[in-house]
């Protein structure tokens, strides 16, 4: 079953609620036609369209003065829909990566085509291409004239769509199940055909040239490849048929591809689209400035950051020398009043220096007179020595002298022992015994003891050193 | 247009470069070269606080009384042993023996003066052994300030005892005189 339903039901764009709630200026400039709005409160205002035709960026800066004369207001977000000839659209395939990454990809293919291109990459959800990706290019020199001629103005370029967007847009909004749809307008002899899922997913898009007056037959043979072509990929039949155009080449199409699908269609109302174009978001995947402004938001914040950055480290330094400054003259202040005192200071010096030394001239008497009262060795040594004779052991000689030069003490005992030899010599013997093992750590000269017979008994003489370590 | 965008970096940075520029090339020589020249005046102040935590009065007092003490208790000089040696024959008589001092040649500016002792038991000395040891004892008492450094006893067949010894005497004038260096 095919139909055509009438044109005012089928107006473009029907946008159940606008995305963008702000103020701002809306232009379409389709293929040298321009308009403008103002778009207020997600309603647009009047329209003014330029009397004659728009192609080059002056005619273009002169167009916008016009309107902005015409519509009056302050707005300053600019949403443009734009189809020219230096607005590009093609398709490029990206290895399934992450999206930063399929990005990177992009951007390589685009730069090889373009000198610091301004672009938006939308993703086509075809089934059979899940990594296929229809962009949107607008060379670097006509974005920064562009931007340029809005700047002037007090104008932000907010938005800048390709006419898919909005006819995306206008399909996402049409009832008609979980089934892809097709629209496709014609502008200036250019037809964009845009395949989207409910929701207003872009399955894919593709234009063509065709004039929908002379070559209606064409352009339903073109659709109807384009239906062909989302049957392949998509795995499922287009049943819903939006048609933005001169009548017969609707008509023929209905003709052609109509059976068993609802084809919709109307001549083009760029004040539909403009509409459609105004609520789209800046975050819209096919927003060409979207990550050109994105990409200019981080730089301003950084450039903020580092402005701010910068000035901190600034006033940390000042706040350093400040404080450096100040610590400084502190310690002048200080160093003054130690000068002030000075002479003083000096003679307080001088006159503790006479009162260490004093003191130190007493404490080294004190422990001169001591240290050279030697320890009182020779005099308990004939006591201690008197406390170790056995019986039958009598001294006839006693000596003990302190060697200055070894630093010890050196002893000699002589006397006699009564009684045998035998008995003679283990009584001396006891007695070196108890000499090297006492307290004083006798060590005996080398033989030890001499005994000499003599009658009743023996002479014995001994020596050594006390105190040696 | 580039000098424009940077100027928000190039105005700190100048900034920046200023206050280092101030700091390292004026500031810090300033500083230094000032320190250098306080150094003299604030070593002495440290000295001196030094010098006061580490005798107090009242410590340098106690030590120049107890060493005033000392050398009063001490023969002067070698040459004016007499009074002492005097003193130590008294104390050696009180135990019954005899003492004969005689001073030897001290070192030149030494503080101790060398003196031998000759010791007999004096006539009726009938316990010759345990007081001799008492006057040994008395000899090694700290406040003798004296160094027996050499003792020899003898004993003959008929158990007659004899001894000398040498000893030194602290001399408070060349000792003082040595401390003082």
């Amino acid at each position: 079953m095919s139909a055509i339903l009438p044109a005012a039901a089928a107006s473009v764009p029907p946008p159940p609620r606008p995305a963008v709630r702000g103020h701002g200026l809306v232009a379409a400039w389709v293929a040298g036609d321009f308009r403008a709005a103002v778009f207020r409160h997600g309603e647009l205002g009047p329209e003014w369209r330029a009397p004659g035709r728009v192609r080059t960026l002056e005619e273009f800066e002169g167009a916008l003065d016009a309107a902005r004369a015409a519509l009056g207001g302050h707005e300053t977000d600019f949403a443009l829909l734009l189809e020219h000839e230096q607005f590009l659209h093609r398709v490029e395939l990206a290895p399934s990566l992450a999206p930063a990454a399929a990005r990177a990809h992009l951007q390589a293919r685009v730069g090889r085509h373009a000198e610091r291109p301004v672009w938006a990459a939308e993703r086509m959800a075809a089934v059979r291409q899940d990594a296929a990706y229809v962009l949107h290019v607008l060379p670097g020199a006509f974005h920064a004239e562009l931007e340029q001629i809005l700047r002037a103005r007090r104008l932000q370029l907010t938005r800048l769509f390709p006419l898919s967007a909005p006819l995306l847009r206008a399909l996402g909004g049409a009832e008609g199940g979980d089934r892809p749809a097709l629209a496709a307008a014609e502008t200036g002899g250019i037809t964009t055909v845009v395949v989207g899922w409910p929701g207003g997913h872009l399955a894919f898009t593709r234009t063509f040239r065709a004039d929908w007056g002379a070559e209606a037959e064409r352009v339903s043979v073109e659709v109807n490849r384009s239906l062909l072509y989302a049957k392949q990929q998509l795995g499922t039949t287009v049943e819903r048929i939006r048609l933005f155009g001169d009548e017969r080449a609707i008509a023929d199409a209905a003709a052609r591809c109509g059976e068993n699908r609802e084809i919709v269609g109307a001549p083009l109302s760029l004040r539909g689209l403009m509409e459609a174009a105004a609520a789209l978001p800046s975050s819209h995947p096919a927003n060409a400035v979207g990550e050109h402004r994105r990409r200019q938001g981080r730089g301003r914040f950084l450039r903020v950051v580092g402005i701010a950055a910068a000035w901190a480290g600034v006033a940390a330094l000042a706040v350093a020398g400040a404080s450096d400054w100040a610590a400084w003259q502190n310690e002048t202040s200080l160093f003054q009043a130690l000068q002030a005192r000075a002479p003083s200071l000096r003679a307080e010096q001088a006159q503790l220096l006479l009162r260490q030394r004093a003191a130190t001239a007493d404490r080294r008497f004190v422990a001169q007179v001591d240290a050279g009262r030697l320890p009182p060795v020779a005099a308990r040594f004939p006591a201690y020595a008197g406390s170790l004779l056995p019986a039958g052991i009598r001294l006839t000689e006693l000596r003990v002298e302190w060697q200055e030069a070894g630093r010890h003490w050196s002893f000699r005992l002589a006397g006699t022992v009564r009684g045998g030899e035998e008995d003679g010599r283990a009584a001396v013997a006891g007695l070196q015994d108890k000499l090297e093992h006492g307290p004083l750590r006798a060590h005996l000269a080398e033989g030890g003891a001499v005994l000499t017979a003599q009658p009743g008994g023996f002479a014995f003489n001994l020596g050594g050193t006390l105190f040696e370590d | 247009m580039k000098i424009k965008a940077l100027l928000p970096f190039l105005v700190p940075a100048a900034c920046a470069a200023a206050l280092l520029g101030w700091r390292w090339t004026v500031f810090a020589p300033q500083v230094r070269s000032e320190r250098e020249a306080r150094r003299p005046l604030q070593d002495l102040e440290r000295e001196t606080a030094r010098l006061r935590g580490e005798i107090s009065e009242r410590q340098a007092a106690e030590m120049n009384r107890q060493a005033g003490a000392l050398a009063a208790a001490l023969p002067q000089t070698p040459d004016t042993l007499a009074p002492a040696l005097e003193g130590w024959r008294k104390r050696i008589a009180a135990e019954r023996w005899e003492g004969a001092f005689a001073p030897e040649p001290a070192e030149a500016g030494g503080g101790w003066a060398p003196v031998r002792l000759q010791l007999h038991p004096a006539a009726g000395n009938d316990r010759p052994w345990p007081s001799l040891l008492v006057i040994l004892d008395e000899f090694s008492a700290p406040e003798a300030h004296m160094g027996l450094t050499r003792l020899a006893i003898r004993a003959d067949e008929g158990g007659t005892y004899s001894a000398e010894a040498s000893l030194r005497l602290a001399c408070a004038v060349p000792l003082r005189a040595k401390s003082a260096q």
